[in-house]
Order: structure tokens, then C-alpha cells, then sequence
């Protein structure tokens, strides 16, 4: 008899990993000893706003940085018993779109405008699976129709501008699913898309997550779509962790002043309307100023306290799977 | 008691755009008030219609039918030399922060045109005022002779509304102003743009996709599909009793910020008509759960449902 | 009241324009800097030697003719026995400037018929973009040797007909250029704010949408001076062009080739001054090309 599967061994695990990038003023560390580590079948959300570091953690998982300007100088991910940010070029590709397949914001950008959908589906599955040509054909027709395209037989001849922004949307997914990938890393996948749409397209990544055991990391801006599908959370700013929960507790009794004041600042569809939000003033950081000498977040704390200024806090837990950034115990905060 | 002529009037606008692979029909049939001093919402996902419904009330578009009265005077397709002294009274603010702004120009000059283009201060007196409307809109003056590429999102969109501000307008069309702002971003300018409003006594006619965004910014809402009015309400009212099967929809798929809530999501089949061939009758019932064959054969009026709220469905009256 | 966002203190009040962020980029690229180094000197030696040092390209010296370079002349003469420094430096003089009015007159003429037909689009484009297809079809050196021919008389030693008919040529990619980069414009959200605002088309095609073309047209400019150079030298070649350039100096020197003396160096001097300034030219077109790349736009 098994006992049920625990958090005992991640399925991906990422520790201390930290990026730069050479730009005209400078090296940015976009991305500052980052740690997280995700179960099987699990769906871990980044959360943070723009220039926080979240795709970028995404792009050094899988070995995508631009080059020359981009690479990572610190960290160890874990997956499959080996650390890829040692692996080569050639052991990366068999993982890619195989084991970790990604799904992106625009599928306009990311599908080729001159093949057929036909086309670049059965590239993947002969590439990685060794099918052949008919049998490529025949995974991905299956594929597209589990993901709601009607007439997928047909269909799959289209170019994908023929497609609708929510069906090019299912056409990415197919295509990261091919392979049965042990995780998906889902970037802003609907953020780009109406509510409605959106809405079928979170349900189908529910639906395939519980039918295959696939592990999710879904990076967003959105707390609405974070608290919908998300198991757990990690909240990020200037680059680094600042909060790590399950999402439950994380909407209940958010531990760091930025997760506080994030999910003050959203309009609700219900209770108080009208009135101010509670906006965060200023504006984040910059990272191409070297190493933190305080609390990243201290400018735009209200928080603060003289502790933060003697210089960056370290993630500290607070219970099980609990982490923040902040010198504050939880009872302190307001 | 009669009730005072609202600023804004629209009357059965109907927008037709011609392409290549037919007519869209972008606006088919839209009728709303704008009261002096209050907020309109209008809500509706891609090809609902309701930013062509806004370029068409500034001038940007030739309806092909309908009437749309400015303070009383009527503008529907009139020519430039009629809506040139309107000008001054309605302005707009752009969705793109970064394609809002002429990139060779600096935030001084950007704001500082509008006052040129009218005569409204003498020369000399032009950077005061832009000083003045950088400080209304909580930029600092200093900045005005910086470059639009040198700010953020945040600031260009509040650059923008100093803009719009300078002609001292009465009726501001937002046209998702802080959809593509950062959550903490966008309360900035949300709080900004109702400051904006108690004080200057503006009136708004709010365009967003975001329901949370509408609801938190609008007296009353209207909810457009395919280039048609489907649903107004005061905004309590619309949230909290939405009576048409697509906003009900609509509102039970905006994910909220609250897990475990339970609720019921109301799932749309398929994907929008289009809006070249949309369908007979009732442009939604394509997707609508509760479609019947009445639905196929006429279009719904719009038929009070509540105090102040229509609805056009065939269920409802 | 809203906070006002946290300045950065350390930067100026003044912004940086694009054109001065231009610039910096600009400045980081060696192989663009030293083209444009190399510009400087050339055209400095070219316009400010003669005049300085009293030479004179057309002093014939039957007695000298035809000696390699080294003592008195530098560069040796040419059969004639001119001073081939000076020739060369005087003939640089020419297609330079040629180079430089022809791109010019270009410019002016494809930036404005470009930004109308753009701006006004449906069939006053239709109709302006029409003619310039009909004058594509045209195969340019007929144009340019019809031109020249017509013009045969005036064109001795007067280079303006060479610079009208180089630039009648060239016009003709500026103006496509310059269309499709103001269509792009035209519906732009601040071309639209601005028409929003009440301000005229005048006002609009001159100080919305001409700025923001003129990073394309400067590029292209660049790049059209190299061309037009060419097409001076080969015209000279044909013995259609004008009296001293460096093309007419190559046409002169191939025309002296025998089989017992070569005059190798009648050859070196001109063809070195064509290569090294127009890859001069080329690579600050590049330059400025990557310089003025809007990827700036964060």
C-alpha cells in the first residue's frame, strides 16, 4: 500500500538562481537567488509585476536567455537527477518541449506564420517521440481535439493565422502536450484573451493537469487567476522571493507589506466599491545599482521599521511551507 | 420636473466598417445617456464594439446611422469645420501608453500643444501652465522637459490625461486607460482619474474589458456583444443582479482574487460569431445556454428589468 | 492626491532626446566611429588642401608628364603632366558634392512626395504611388544618360545636371520608404490624440510625423551618398559626367593603359579615394542604422 504522494520529492526544483544582463547602463540582476520547489502534479504560481523577474526565472529554467546579454551566474535547478544550468545545448533540446514543455502570451509570435499547425505538430512528436510521419499526425489530430478544437482532422491543415486568438491559444497547448511533459511552464497564457476565453482556457489546463499528473508553474500578473488554479504561491519583486504560501493562507494572511498592498490595490467584483484603492506610490527599483543595501522594498513600505535599513532581509519561514522577506513577524504586520 | 439634457446622447449609432472579406458591422444599433458629472461603463470583450463606439463619438469614425448629441448640438458625421470648436469640450485617453505619446516630443511640448492649437494662454504664459496641469495630474513639473521614452507606464498615462486635461474638456472618453499598467500602477491612475473627477466636475465614459476595473470606477454600466447594448444598469445593480445570460457569464468567469470561494461558473460555448455574418435575431444566442427559437428569429429590445436597468433579451419582458 | 513617483535625482532636468541617445550608440560603434573619422579627414584634405597649398589641377607640364609618384609630386603626374595630389583632392572636391546635392535634393523631394501620399492615403496615394511605379519601370541609367545627353552642353564642367539627374533617380526609394514608414504613423495613438486635440494636417505632417521619419530618412541618406557617388564615377566613365571627379580621373587612367607602360598608379590613387570613402560611408550608414533602432522603446 503507498501512502499518498507528499512534497518529498519535487518534480522540479530550483535553488539560489540568480541572472544578469549586460545592457547599455549597466548589469542588471533581473534575477537575485531565487529558490522554489515544485511537486508533482502541482501548480505553483509566480506572481509580481513587470520587471519583477518572473519570466525571466522562467527563460533561465529552460536555457533561453538571450545571448551575449543574458546568463546566469549563480543557482542549481534540479530536475530529472541532474542540474540543467549545466547541461549542454544538445542535452537541453531533448528536454525542452519533451519533458518541460512552455506555453507563451502571444501564440501569434510563437507559431511559425508559414507552416501549417499540421506541420509543426508532428515536427515535435517525430523529433522527441520518434514517431513517424502518419503516427505524429495522428497524436496531435487526438491532442487537438482533447483540447477543444472542433474538426481537428480538418483543421490541422490551417496556417495558424486562421485560427482565433483562444484556438491558437489551445493549439500552443497541444503542442507543449504532446510529449506528456512531466512540467508546463505556462507564461501569462491568458493574458492576452477575453474573460470568457480565458476562463475555457484555465479550465482545460485544470482538466489536463488532473488527467496527466502534470506539474504547472503559471507565471501571471493576474491574483484572480492565481487564487483560481494555483496550489501555491511565490510572490516576487526586484528580482527575488518575497513570499512563499499555499494559496490559501497566502489570500488569508498575507506575511510581506508588497503581497499586503498587491492585494489591496485590486478592484473587486464584490464588497466596498467606489472609493480609493490602495495604491503602492513610487515605482520599483532599479537593478543595475550592484547589491541591495536595504530592503528592496523599503522605498515604497509603509511599513518600514529601522531593522530594514541595516540591509536585505533573508527569506525567513514562518510554518510549514511559509516563507517572507520581511524583518516583521506576521503578528507585527498591520 | 424635467430632467436636465444629458451632456452626452447617443441614439441607435451604427458603425459600418468595410474590409476586404466583407462589412464589419462594428456598432449595430447602440443607444445610451451620459448624464452631466457621472460615469458610463461600457464593458465588452474584443469586438464588442466599444472603442469603435468611442472614436465614433469623438470623430475619429463616420457612423453610418444614428445621432449622437453633444451637450444639445448634434455631431453625428458632421463635417471637421462643426466639430473643430467642439474640440475643447471632449477629449480622450489612450489605452498604449507607449504609442500615446510622440516619442520627439518633449512631455512640456506634448502638453503644452493643445493650448497653442486653441489660444488658450499667450505664449509666455504656456509653461505655467503645463507645470500647473503636470502638478494636477501628480507628475513633478521638473520633469517636463524630459523625453516620453525616459517614464514608465504609470507616468506616460498620467502625462496623457494632463494632456486631454489642458483644453479644460468636459467630457473625458477613457479607452482602457489602465489596461496595460501594473496592478499597482493602475490604482495609482484609477485613484488619480476619480480625484480628477470630484474636482474639475468631469464626466467619463469609461471603456474597459476588466469588470472589477468598470465597477470600481462607474455610476452605471452598459455591457455590449458583437456591437449591441445587451445590458444597462445602474453599477450595483449590474453586479449584483445581472439579468442577461452574457453578462451573467461574463461576471462568473472574471477570476477573483478570493480562493475557496465557491462559485458558479456559467460556461459560454465556443467563441464569439463574427461580426461580418453575425447571426439572425439575437446576436449572442449562438452561445447562450438558454437559447430558444424565438432567439434565432427576432432581435431582442431592450426591456426594463428593474429600476433604471434593461435588459434585451427575450426572456425578460 | 496621488504621490508623485520617486525621481531618479541623478539625472538632468533636460531629457535625452532620441537623437542624442542616437548619438551615444552611435559613438560605441569603432568600425562607425572611424568611418566617420575617416569621412572628416577626407573631405577636410579634399576642400581644405587645394585651396592651402595652392595647387592647381590643371597645370599642364608637358615636360613632366606621366612620372610616378615620389619628390616633387607626391601622387606623380598624369600624362598631361598635372599633379595627380592635386587632381585627386580636387576631383574629391566634386564627387563629394555631387554625392552630397544629389542625396539632397533626393531627400527633399521623396521625403515630401512620401509624406503626402502616406498621409493622405486612398486615391491621392493611390495615384502618386502609381507614377512612381511607372518611373521604377524605367531602367534608371537610361534616365540618368538621356538626362545627360539632353543637357550635354550646360554639363560641360557644370555639375548641376549631374546632380539633378542623380537624385531625379534616387528619389524614388525615398519616397517608398518614406511612405510606408508614414502610413505606419498615420494611426499611431498620438497622431490620433493630436487630431483629437484640433490641430491641422499641416501641424500634424510637420511636427508629428515628419520627426519621427527622420530617423529613416537620415539612415537612408547615408546610404543613398555612396550610391550616387557610384553612379557619378560610372557616368564619368562614360565620359557623360563632369570634367574632374574621381571617376573621370579612373576613366582617364584606363584610357592610357598600353601594353608597354601601364601607369599603374593613375588607377591606384582615384580607385583607393572611391573605396576608402564609400565604405566610410557604408559604415556609418550602418552605424546610424543600429544607432537609431527603436528596440529604446522600454
Amino acid at each position: 500500500m503507498h501512502p499518498a504522494p507528499s512534497r518529498a520529492e519535487p518534480v522540479l526544483e530550483v535553488k539560489g538562481l540568480t541572472t544578469e544582463f549586460v545592457t547599455d547602463g549597466g548589469v542588471v540582476r533581473a534575477v537575485d537567488g531565487v529558490s522554489f520547489s515544485l511537486g508533482r502534479g502541482e501548480v505553483l504560481g509566480l506572481v509580481g509585476e513587470s520587471g519583477c523577474g518572473k519570466s525571466v526565472t522562467n527563460l533561465s529554467i529552460l536555457g533561453l536567455l538571450p545571448r551575449p546579454q543574458g546568463r546566469v551566474v549563480a543557482g542549481e535547478v534540479r530536475f530529472g537527477g541532474r542540474d540543467l544550468l549545466q547541461a549542454s545545448e544538445a542535452e537541453m533540446r531533448a528536454v525542452r518541449g519533451n519533458r518541460i514543455a512552455m506555453v507563451f502570451q502571444d501564440p501569434m509570435t510563437c507559431l511559425n506564420p508559414y507552416l501549417t499547425v499540421e506541420e509543426q505538430l508532428a515536427e515535435v512528436g517525430q523529433l522527441h517521440l520518434r514517431l513517424s510521419r502518419a503516427s505524429a499526425v495522428e497524436r496531435a489530430v487526438s491532442l487537438l481535439t482533447r483540447v477543444g478544437i472542433p474538426d481537428a482532422a480538418l483543421r490541422i491543415r490551417a496556417y495558424p493565422h486562421q485560427f482565433s486568438g483562444g484556438m491558437r491559444q489551445r493549439v500552443m497547448i497541444a503542442m507543449a502536450l504532446l510529449c506528456d511533459p512531466d512540467v508546463l511552464v505556462a507564461d501569462e497564457p491568458t493574458t492576452a484573451l477575453d474573460v470568457t476565453i480565458q476562463a475555457q482556457i484555465l479550465d482545460l489546463l485544470a482538466d489536463l493537469r488532473r488527467e496527466r499528473g502534470m506539474a504547472v508553474i503559471l507565471v501571471t500578473h493576474d491574483l484572480g487567476v492565481v487564487a483560481g488554479c494555483c496550489d501555491r504561491v511565490v510572490v516576487m519583486y526586484a528580482g527575488r522571493v518575497v513570499e512563499e504560501a499555499a494559496t490559501g493562507p497566502l489570500f488569508a494572511q498575507p506575511m510581506h507589506p508588497y503581497t499586503q498592498a498587491l492585494l489591496a490595490s485590486v478592484p473587486r467584483l464584490s464588497g466596498a466599491a467606489h472609493g480609493r484603492l490602495a495604491s503602492i506610490g513610487g515605482l520599483p527599483p532599479r537593478l543595475d545599482r550592484g547589491p541591495f543595501r536595504a530592503c528592496a522594498f523599503l522605498p515604497r513600505c509603509s511599513q518600514r521599521r529601522a531593522a530594514c535599513e541595516a540591509g536585505e532581509p533573508a527569506l525567513q519561514g514562518r510554518g510549514t511551507g511559509r516563507w517572507s522577506r520581511c524583518v516583521l513577524q506576521p503578528g507585527e504586520l498591520a | 420636473m424635467s430632467a436636465a439634457e444629458p451632456l452626452l446622447s447617443v441614439r441607435d449609432l451604427r458603425v459600418h466598417v468595410p474590409l476586404e472579406g466583407g462589412t464589419v458591422r462594428a456598432v449595430d444599433g447602440v443607444s445610451f445617456d451620459l448624464p452631466g458629472g457621472s460615469t458610463l461603463g461600457l464593458v465588452g470583450e474584443s469586438g464588442s464594439g466599444k472603442s469603435t463606439v468611442a472614436r465614433t463619438v469623438v470623430g475619429l469614425n463616420r457612423p453610418v446611422a444614428g445621432s449622437i448629441r453633444l451637450a444639445g448640438q448634434e455631431i453625428a458625421g458632421a463635417a471637421e469645420r462643426v466639430l473643430a470648436p467642439l474640440r475643447r469640450h471632449v477629449q480622450m485617453v489612450f489605452q498604449d501608453p507607449y504609442a500615446s505619446l510622440n516619442p520627439r516630443m518633449t512631455v512640456a511640448s506634448a502638453v503644452a500643444e493643445p493650448l497653442h492649437i486653441h489660444g488658450l494662454v499667450p505664449a509666455a504664459g504656456a509653461d505655467a501652465e503645463v507645470c500647473r496641469l503636470l502638478e494636477l495630474v501628480g507628475l513633478d513639473p521638473s520633469m517636463r522637459r524630459r523625453y516620453p521614452h525616459e517614464f514608465s507606464g504609470g507616468p506616460r498615462q498620467r502625462i496623457g490625461i494632463a494632456r486631454a486635461l489642458a483644453v479644460q474638456p468636459r467630457l473625458l472618453l477613457l479607452d482602457e486607460p489602465v489596461s496595460a499598467l501594473d496592478v499597482s500602477v493602475q490604482a495609482q491612475v484609477l485613484n488619480l482619474l476619480e480625484d480628477l473627477k470630484a474636482r474639475l466636475g468631469l464626466t467619463y465614459l469609461f471603456i474597459a474589458h476588466n469588470l472589477a476595473v468598470v465597477r470600481h470606477v462607474s455610476d452605471r454600466v452598459a455591457v455590449l456583444y458583437l456591437g449591441r447594448i445587451v445590458e444597462v444598469a445602474s453599477r450595483d445593480d449590474l453586479y449584483a443582479q445581472p439579468q442577461h445570460p452574457y453578462t451573467q457569464a461574463l461576471l462568473s468567469a472574471v477570476p477573483v482574487a478570493e480562493p475557496g470561494r465557491p462559485r458558479t461558473r456559467l460556461a459560454l460555448k465556443g467563441e464569439p460569431a463574427s461580426p461580418i455574418t453575425p447571426p439572425s435575431g439575437c446576436v449572442f444566442r449562438t452561445r447562450c445556454p438558454q437559447a430558444v427559437a424565438v432567439c434565432a428569429e427576432q432581435v431582442p429590445a431592450l426591456r426594463p428589468v428593474g429600476a433604471g436597468h434593461v435588459s434585451a433579451c427575450h426572456w425578460h419582458g | 492626491m496621488s504621490a508623485a513617483p520617486a525621481s531618479t535625482s541623478s539625472l538632468p532636468e533636460a531629457g535625452t532626446s532620441l537623437g542624442a541617445d542616437a548619438w551615444r550608440r552611435m559613438r560605441r560603434n569603432r568600425v562607425a566611429m572611424a568611418g566617420l573619422v575617416v569621412l572628416v579627414l577626407v573631405s577636410l584634405a579634399c576642400f581644405l588642401l587645394p585651396p592651402l597649398m595652392g595647387m592647381d589641377p590643371q597645370a599642364v607640364d608637358a615636360r613632366r608628364g606621366a612620372q610616378p609618384p615620389g619628390g616633387e609630386h607626391l601622387l606623380g603626374t598624369d600624362t598631361l603632366g598635372r599633379d595627380y595630389l592635386a587632381r585627386v583632392l580636387v576631383g574629391g572636391q566634386t564627387s563629394l558634392l555631387v554625392g552630397l546635392v544629389a542625396t539632397l535634393v533626393c531627400v527633399l523631394i521623396g521625403t515630401l512626395y512620401g509624406a503626402t501620399a502616406g498621409y493622405y492615403g486612398g486615391r491621392v496615394d493611390e495615384l502618386m504611388m502609381r507614377f512612381v511605379d511607372f518611373l521604377y519601370g524605367i531602367p534608371y541609367m537610361f534616365l540618368v544618360v538621356l538626362i545627360m545627353l539632353l543637357f550635354e552642353d550646360e554639363a560641360r564642367g557644370n555639375p548641376l545636371p549631374v546632380f539633378l539627374a542623380l537624385g531625379a533617380v534616387q528619389w524614388l526609394s525615398m519616397a517608398r520608404i518614406v511612405r510606408g514608414q508614414v502610413l505606419a504613423l498615420r494611426h499611431q495613438e498620438f497622431v490620433l490624440a493630436a487630431r483629437l486635440t484640433g490641430a491641422s494636417d499641416t501641424r500634424i505632417i510637420l511636427r508629428h510625423i515628419l520627426p519621427n521619419v527622420l530617423g529613416i530618412v537620415i539612415i537612408y541618406a547615408t546610404l543613398t551618398v555612396p550610391a550616387v557617388i557610384i553612379l557619378e564615377s560610372f557616368l564619368s566613365f562614360l565620359g557623360l559626367g563632369v570634367d574632374l571627379s574621381w571617376g573621370r580621373l579612373v576613366a582617364e587612367a584606363v584610357a592610357v593603359i598600353n601594353p608597354i607602360r601601364s601607369y599603374g598608379w593613375l588607377l591606384l590613387w582615384p580607385s583607393l579615394a572611391l573605396a576608402l570613402t564609400l565604405f566610410s560611408l557604408n559604415f556609418v550608414g550602418d552605424g546610424l542604422r543600429d544607432a537609431f533602432d527603436p528596440r529604446s522603446r522600454r
